[in-house]
């Protein structure tokens, strides 16, 4: 529970600071109070909460509407000849009865604001920072392993070695590199206790801090690389942009700017160096950070879907069946039997066809190709995890492809993989592909199994205009390569169209068609200059 | 942005826009300042509507966005205003009061408490509020000294929160 203070003194202090005649003693006499107790903090909002209010009523009007004996009906008199003798903002200590009374009332009243105020209801400052990315992590012993996907909410980060990608709702994208000790606070500040941070900060999140033991660093809008070393040394780097740096520990010191293409190294005592700008140091996590353009979808709950539009998707799943009518569908996220583990939760879709003559296509597809300024005209990647729910003898075929329009025709496709089946009359179905060795029409099979994952991996390049599928059951992978894959279709649309993957599987007349989806994610991989860079 | 989606962020808006205000407004204690970041703060909130997660309550997330531009504010007015500093204002923040009804129930406990001050209260309150009329003048005008006068602003302020205080403690007792 918090400690005593002074309430009248604190309601003078919020007073002086709300009329700008504050002195810097008294600001900081008030920082001390304010931060040793809740409590003084809601009576701080509460006095500049009243200050503000009274410059918006009509105080007038309350004056008017009280009886007419308490009405001013003059000028003000000279008040209290005791107050009128003090000395120039020198305001006397308060009188013992009067606080009593006050501090009294107040106690009886604290229980019951307490709970109007809703104690449990702060302000989390820290929105969605959602882990992006984890890279050969080794947590440190007594912590939580974290999974990709996962909102971490406010909370330290350990871990001994490998790399760890952060996006922040705003688009502040982090990563750290192990060794590293990471306390996330709020959107606006994260505390580099030990290791390795590299920060991208876009237009219009600028002011994110980084504190380190030995320096804070303020984002003006950049790219800049960060250390906490054992000993307390703190050393800056700005790749791009500009960074205001602080010194902690040296109380007097003014903050400076650093520029693009600056180094700075602050020791513990606040003692500030220009060092040798070396970024060979932060390439590791800075190739993590690169992969910027990321496109995922974390199925987080059944409330927010189907045709959910966030996470960054800028338009709403779509979901389709032929025949249209009399097509019970069904669309749920799950929670048991994630089809990669570490994910939380899956997408299944079910529908059921009751017509003995029609086929039942169902076709769900997402459009990402102006997510985030994701960029379609450079090479990317796309990942996810499918499984087929129902048995393979009742279905004709499966299809994935990205195509330009959400038209469901096999010639507007970029790219495709697709079911075979061996024979005509087998109930098997397969996964086909060209053989990566093979100048021939060789394929690669793959047989396709009731409750099987299967994880895609997609490469498209349209620079040269080639794409390679690789698909694995765990157990076997197959993949075609870029040299006898598929060229890209680009006729029937311009790239940056070309960003929407379709599932399409279609059942055979009066059967049911269920499958599972997971782990989707899309992506730039990094820029080929740091990857070759940090080699 | 569809003109629902438009639709939906204008009705959360309207209906949180005083939160927004009051939660901004305690954190720079100043009027202009609060003006001038409230507009920034709508802008950077209709321009991110799309992420926001309406199955989430809007208040906590728009003020998210508030804080970002208070300390951006700070950082571009700190050498012409006294600010608290960074680590303070992080506590506040966290601590504004969430209670959707608190701008109300504070106004209303507020009005209460104005009709019971004496005449000369309002009348000085008046004088600083309403006619932003400054202590030098006000003082002058009454042949006061500017501290006695500061001193009584003071008072009635410490009073007022106080009534306040207790009224809405009263008010949540119930």
């Amino acid at each position: 529970m918090s400690t005593t203070f002074n309430r009248e003194r604190l309601t003078e202090l919020a007073g002086l600071l709300c009329d700008d005649e504050i002195s810097q003693e008294e600001v900081a006499e008030l920082e001390s109070v304010l931060k040793s107790s809740p409590d003084a903090r809601q009576l701080f909002h509460l006095t500049v909460a009243v200050h503000r209010d009274l410059q918006f009523c009509n105080i007038e009007a309350v004056d008017a509407a009280k009886p007419a004996d308490q009405r001013m009906a003059s000028k003000l008199a000279p008040s209290d000849p005791s107050i009128e003798s003090q000395p120039a903002r020198a305001r006397p200590a308060p009188r013992r009865s009067t606080a009593a009374v006050v501090t009294a009332v107040i106690v009886l009243c604290l229980a019951g604001y307490l709970n109007f105020r809703g104690g449990d209801n702060a302000l989390d400052l820290l929105g969605d920072v959602t882990i992006t990315d984890l890279v050969d992590v080794e947590w440190a012993d007594g912590e939580s392993r974290l999974h990709v996907g996962q909102n971490v909410g406010k909370r330290r980060l350990r871990i001994n070695a490998g790399s760890i990608r952060l996006a922040y709702s705003d688009g502040v994208v982090t990563t750290i590199d192990g060794p590293a000790d990471l306390e996330l606070v709020s959107d606006q500040r994260a505390i580099l206790h030990q290791g390795q941070l590299v920060a991208f900060v876009p237009d219009g999140a600028q002011g994110f801090r980084v504190s380190t033991p030995a320096a804070e660093i303020i984002d003006l809008g950049t790219e800049f690389g960060v250390t906490a070393s054992e000993d307390g040394t703190s050393n800056i780097i700005v790749f791009d942009g500009e960074v205001e740096l602080s010194p902690n520990n040296k109380p007097d010191a003014q903050s400076q700017k650093i520029a693009a293409g600056l180094a700075w190294q602050i020791d513990r005592e606040g003692k500030g160096t220009r060092v040798e700008f070396r970024q060979a140091s932060f390439e590791v996590p800075r190739s993590l950070l690169r992969r910027r353009r990321i496109i995922r979808e974390p199925f987080r709950s059944a409330k927010s879907f189907p045709g959910r539009q966030r996470t960054g998707w800028t338009s709403p799943w779509s979901l389709s069946g032929i025949p249209e009518d009399d097509l019970a569908k069904t669309v749920n996220v799950l929670v048991e039997n994630p089809l990669l583990p570490g994910t939380q939760n899956y997408l299944t879709v079910h529908a059921a066809n009751d017509l003995r003559a029609e086929p039942l296509r169902l076709s769900l597809s997402r459009a990402f190709a102006s997510f985030d300024q994701f960029d379609v005209t450079v090479p990317y990647t796309v990942e996810f995890c499918f499984r087929l729910e129902c048995a393979p003898a009742s279905i004709r075929q499966i299809r994935i492809s990205s195509a330009a329009t959400d038209r469901d025709d096999i010639d507007e496709s970029m790219w495709q993989v697709r079911t075979v089946r061996p024979s005509k009359d087998s109930s098997e179905l397969q996964w086909r592909v060209y053989h990566p060795e093979s100048d021939s029409n060789q394929f690669e099979m793959l047989p396709v199994a009731q409750g099987q994952t299967y994880r895609f991996l997609i490469e498209v390049d349209p620079v040269v205009r080639r794409w390679r599928m690789t698909i694995s059951d765990g157990q076997r992978t197959i993949w075609n390569t870029l040299r006898n894959g598929d060229p890209l279709r680009l006729s029937s649309g311009t790239v940056a169209d070309g960003g929407l993957l379709r599932w399409s599987v279609t059942g055979k007349p009066g059967s049911e068609v269920k499958f599972s989806l997971d782990a989707i994610r899309i992506q730039n991989p990094p820029l080929p200059a740091v990857v070759a860079s940090a080699k | 942005m569809s003109d629902s989606a438009h639709d939906t962020f204008t009705q959360l808006y309207v209906a949180h826009e005083q939160a927004i205000y009051g939660f901004v407004f305690s954190l720079l204690h100043s009027r202009a300042d609060a003006d001038d970041v409230i507009q920034e703060t709508m802008t950077q909130l209709w321009q991110h509507f799309d992420d926001f997660d309406r199955s989430r309550p809007f208040l906590p997330w728009a003020n998210r966005f508030a804080y970002r531009r208070v300390l951006m504010h700070r950082r571009r007015e700190s050498v012409r205003r006294t600010y608290l500093s960074d680590d303070v204002l992080e506590l506040l923040a966290q601590d504004y009061p969430q209670a959707t009804d608190w701008e109300e129930s504070r106004r209303r406990a507020l009005r209460t408490c104005l009709s019971g001050l004496t005449a000369e209260q309002s009348e000085l309150l008046k004088c600083r509020y309403e006619t932003e009329e400054s202590l030098i003048d006000i003082a002058d005008r009454l042949g006061r000294s500017v501290n006695s006068l500061y001193k009584s602003l003071q008072r009635i302020r410490q009073n007022l929160v106080s009534c306040v205080e207790m009224r809405l403690g009263s008010e949540a007792s119930r």
